[in-house]
């Protein structure tokens, strides 16, 4: 278990600047981009039509980059980050766009290029860390499988690997744990593991799908704090997919807001937050109870979701949205906003570029 | 991915037409289910159909025994479709009542063994204790039985005629249904509407019939469509067998038992026509209970 | 609606004990170390809920806030101490009118789904003589109306509504036996944040409208100090601190009310350095001696090990169960 770290221990900063725009300022500069996303169309066929889960997502990250996917049910968050594991099964299919890691083009890849990468050098974290652990198997025997599978080292090597990735997650007695199986553990500590297993490999980018949303508020405490440890120490890249707009408040530098399968505003998690651009992200940081006066009505967004089948022309929140015009019936681009930002929507909140 | 859905929801169509457009996405349950369709046709309209009623012995001719199939009657005035047996009686009529008599004495069973075994079951799920434990207990014993032993033993001790056989049938099926009917039930019991049920001051009796059961009727279905296909199997191996049902009301398996001895002799059609009778009834139903399973399996739905 | 009546829980106690079986029995006959197996979920609760009022009861997993919510109403009897509302023990007992009414967290498991929500939501003033039959489709249309529902929807099933829209029809269901009190159990845990707005909205217009009483069971700190008069904080089964909203979130005073508000991520702290508690939430199964939270306490001393602390008045309305407030953890 970490113990409490004083205050005083400032974090290492990342990309040489103390500024918090600073990786993101990067991502437009030439530095090659860790993770390209270009276009992604994600096409489910359904009995009613097709479904386009994802529909034109574009963003990228730097190396050692955090950037925050937030959005609601039908958003199409987790389709994005099933599509660039390649993770997405029949009836669903990537039918358009790029997803380029490393340079490589990852969509329409040989399948056998895109299983050495899982879990080599992009590993993923789900929601039920279940869906990582057999519970039939022990958990060295996973964990070593998972470092056995993508290189060649002698089994106690491995051993030793993974009661170190186990430490560093906080597991105590790691070597007594290391022989039990997924159900002797708690729900924490079974995403600790799948969290160890997502680092064994020493991944350049982890994928983590809403992997604190179903654990209590002081494990979840635990666990963000040893992500951001983690991944400052490695310098991996992590994309936090969540509905959770404060968990991205504390951990990210750049966020993402999806709606309806795309991506409705961009850009550093101050800026984005603090001075929201698309009227959805306003809506969403509106409701919250924190941002509201005790015993008032909550500020609420009129109306559901469409569904995915029914989408209205051109921007698909015009129908909730108070300040739609005749223009917002018209495909809507996605619009930069200054150095950093990026927006989907014909009257912004936010005009000019903050200083 | 996402536990609840919040987007709106398309709700146009209605739970028939759903469940229609989705048993109907398989052509092989769509044949199934027509085939079925044929074969309850013939069986229920078989008086109207059978050109000869085969057991009105007045009208049956010895000479006109073991005829292959296409021949005519010794004078001519009758076409047998596909022959005759060894007492001279059509195939095609004898198929037919047949038919008739199997799917009836099958289903009869099915229905009866059905009701017992899921009320049983059910009641034991929702009361639990001792009773569940006891009852639970009998089903494992009786189910560690062979069928077939159990049927002969039954038919053994209390002899030969349709009810007997029906009784035989019911004691044999109904420990599955009590079996599936229990599981069912125990999942549901601990769902939330059951409580939700129980905290509206809705009496028991209510909240068993108007909750319970209806939720746990599909994979009762589906036990049920199967189940009544093997009842159809074992009727007709016990009168294969000699016992069983009566020969004044000879079923699809009496038929082929009849035409046993006249196989190697090359006079076919006595065993083989029924045979295949017996096997399209079986093969239909087993089909339209395969996709009934796979379309009322709430994991793969929504 | 019977308004003006107070909900007291008396020294709440629910154990669940697996029992063994017949094999188990004789395996510990023989010299095996299997034992019945206790879970604590409730231990000695004891607080109030004034008539009008929102009492917000948070807690953890394994903190025994579900459970003391289903005892409330009657779901499950107590293994100790007693419910009483108007002073009268709440009993649940089929074919009389609850006097509360339980909200659950899925909004989808909580409907039957093969019964139609019109026929859903009337069942039960049906059954207990609240409605006449003929009367009922119109008892039921006003309903859904008072909870935000299209009223021509009742003859759909549940399947085909939203998540928020199910939420609304287990209100709605709720609403119709004219309950005095609504326990919510997470009612809106499992909700999208936009639509959470709009279901909290709907809570707080009813209270307002029909004079309803709530406990809000919920784990989130967040929609409890926008929506409660008082808070009471439960860990391992135990209440822990109680008191009005305001003062409780301005100045905790047991540790692990400290340790919770300090750890729940807010919008406008950027990039922090998240400082856990130490461990994990231990197992109902086996609960720590003498003060639940010590192995996880901060400020634990040797007394926080052997002997529990009592809930104690530390301010006018404010309790607290810590050694600190009495004389010190030594």
């Amino acid at each position: 278990m970490t113990t409490p770290r004083s205050q005083s221990t400032a974090p290492a900063p990342r990309g040489g600047s103390l500024a918090w725009g600073g990786p993101a300022l990067r991502s437009m500069s030439t530095a090659p981009a860790l993770l390209e996303v270009r276009d992604l169309v994600t096409e489910f066929a359904t009995r009613d039509g097709a479904l386009h889960a994802v529909n034109g997502v574009s963003f990228s990250l730097q190396p050692g980059e955090v950037l925050g996917l937030v959005g609601e049910s039908g958003s199409g968050k987790s389709v994005t980050g099933f599509s660039i594991m390649g993770l997405v099964d029949p009836p669903g299919r990537i039918v358009g766009g790029s997803v380029r890691f490393e340079g490589r083009e990852l969509v329409g890849t040989d399948p056998e290029v895109m299983r050495k990468l899982r879990g080599n050098r992009i590993a993923m974290i789900f929601q039920d860390p279940m869906m990582t652990l057999n519970p039939v198997l022990r958990i060295d025997t996973q964990m070593i499988e998972t470092i056995l599978a993508h290189e060649r080292v002698s089994e106690k090597a491995a051993r030793e690997r993974c009661i170190e990735a186990l430490t560093r997650v906080g597991i105590a007695s790691a070597p007594e744990r290391l022989r039990q199986y997924p159900h002797q553990f708690s729900g924490g500590m079974r995403q600790r593991v799948a969290i160890a297993i997502a680092l064994l490999n020493r991944p350049a980018l982890i994928i983590a799908d809403e992997p604190t949303t179903a654990l209590d508020v002081t494990v979840q405490g635990q666990i963000l704090h040893e992500m951001q440890q983690l991944v400052r120490e490695a310098g991996t890249a992590l994309v936090w997919i969540t509905h959770d707009l404060a968990v991205i408040a504390g951990l990210a530098d750049r966020v993402a807001v999806m709606y309806a399968g795309r991506v409705v505003e961009q850009g550093p998690v101050a800026d984005v937050l603090d001075a929201p651009a698309h009227h959805y992200t306003r809506g969403l940081l509106d409701s919250v109870p924190a941002n509201n006066t005790r015993g008032q009505p909550l500020s609420q967004i009129a109306g559901m979701t469409p569904s995915l089948l029914r989408l209205p022309a051109g921007c698909a929140f015009r129908d909730r949205c108070a300040a739609a015009t005749a223009l917002c019936a018209q495909p809507v681009e996605l619009r930069p906003l200054g150095p950093s930002r990026q927006v989907r929507c014909v009257h912004p909140l936010v005009v000019e570029a903050l200083a | 991915m996402s536990a609840v859905p919040q987007t709106a929801i398309l709700v146009e169509e209605s739970p028939w037409r759903r469940f229609v457009s989705q048993y109907a996405a398989s052509k092989l349950a769509l044949f199934g289910l027509a085939l079925l369709a044929l074969v309850l046709l013939l069986a229920v309209f078989a008086p109207w159909i059978a050109p000869q009623n085969p057991y009105d012995l007045g009208k049956l001719d010895l000479m006109d025994a073991r005829l292959p199939p296409g021949s005519s009657s010794a004078f001519g005035s009758f076409h047998y479709l596909l022959g005759t047996d060894g007492q001279g009686r059509d195939m095609w009529s004898a198929i037919l009542y047949g038919l008739r008599v199997s799917l009836t004495v099958g289903v009869t069973s099915g229905v009866i063994a059905l009701t017992l075994g899921a009320a049983l079951g059910i009641l034991a799920a929702y009361v639990g204790g001792r009773f569940e434990q006891v009852l639970m207990r009998i089903v494992d014993i009786q189910l560690g039985f062979p069928a077939i032993l159990v049927a002969l033993v039954l038919i053994a001790t209390l002899g030969k005629g349709v009810d007997k056989v029906i009784i035989a049938l019911v004691t044999v099926q109904w420990a599955y249904y009590a079996r599936t009917a229990r599981s069912a039930a125990l999942v549901e019991r601990h769902k939330e509407y059951m409580e939700a049920a129980r905290g509206l001051g809705l009496s028991s009796a209510r909240i068993v019939l108007r909750h319970l059961l209806p939720n746990t009727l599909p994979p009762l279905i589906v036990v049920g469509t199967v189940q009544v296909a093997h009842a159809i199997a074992l009727e007709a191996t016990l009168s294969f067998l000699g016992l069983g049902l009566p020969t004044t009301e000879p079923s699809l398996g009496l038929l082929i038992a009849n035409g046993y001895e006249f196989l190697l002799s090359g006079k076919y059609w006595i065993s083989v026509y029924p045979g295949i009778a017996l096997l399209a009834t079986i093969l239909a139903i087993n089909l339209v209970g395969d996709q009934l399973r796979d379309v009322l399996n709430p994991r793969l739905a929504r | 609606m019977n308004a003006g009546l107070t909900l007291e829980i008396r020294n709440v106690s629910k154990r669940f004990v697996k029992r063994l079986d017949v094999v188990e029995r004789l395996a510990a006959a023989l010299g095996s170390a299997v034992r019945e197996q206790v879970v604590h979920a409730v231990d000695r609760v004891s607080f109030e809920v004034h008539a009008g009022e929102v009492v917000g009861l948070v807690g953890e997993s394994g903190c025994g806030k579900s459970t003391l919510g289903r005892v409330v109403c009657g779901l499950y009897a107590p293994t100790e101490g007693e419910v009483l509302l108007g002073g009268e023990p709440v009993r649940l007992r089929a074919d009389r009118k609850p006097a509360l009414q339980m909200i659950f967290q899925d909004p989808f498991a909580s409907l039957n789904p093969r019964m139609r929500v019109g026929d859903a939501i009337a069942e039960a003033p049906i059954a207990h003589g609240l409605v006449k039959r003929a009367a009922a489709p119109d008892h039921v249309a006003e309903l859904m109306q008072q909870v935000g529902l299209d009223p021509s929807f009742a003859r759909r099933y549940p399947h085909q509504f939203s998540g928020g829209q199910r939420a609304r029809i287990g209100i709605a269901r709720a609403l119709a036996v004219k309950p005095s009190l609504l326990v919510c159990d997470e009612a809106v845990a499992a909700l999208d944040v936009s639509i959470q707005a709009q279901v909290l909205n709907l809570f707080m217009s009813l209270r307002q409208r029909l004079g309803l009483t709530y406990l809000f069971i919920s784990h989130d700190l967040g929609v409890v100090r926008h929506l409660a008069d008082r808070v009471v904080i439960m860990y391992l089964g135990r209440v822990v601190e109680s008191g009005p909203n305001d003062a409780l979130y301005a100045a905790p005073n047991h540790p692990y009310t400290q340790a919770l508000l300090a750890e729940v991520p807010r919008l406008d702290r950027r990039q922090r350095h998240y400082l856990p508690i130490r461990g994990e939430i231990p197992s109902p199964l086996a609960p720590p001696s003498g003060c639940h939270f010590h192995p996880r306490c901060p400020q634990a001393g040797a007394r926080c090990r052997v002997e529990q602390p009592a809930l104690l008045e530390i301010a006018p309305g404010r309790r607290s169960a810590c050694h600190l407030n009495d004389g010190g953890t030594a």
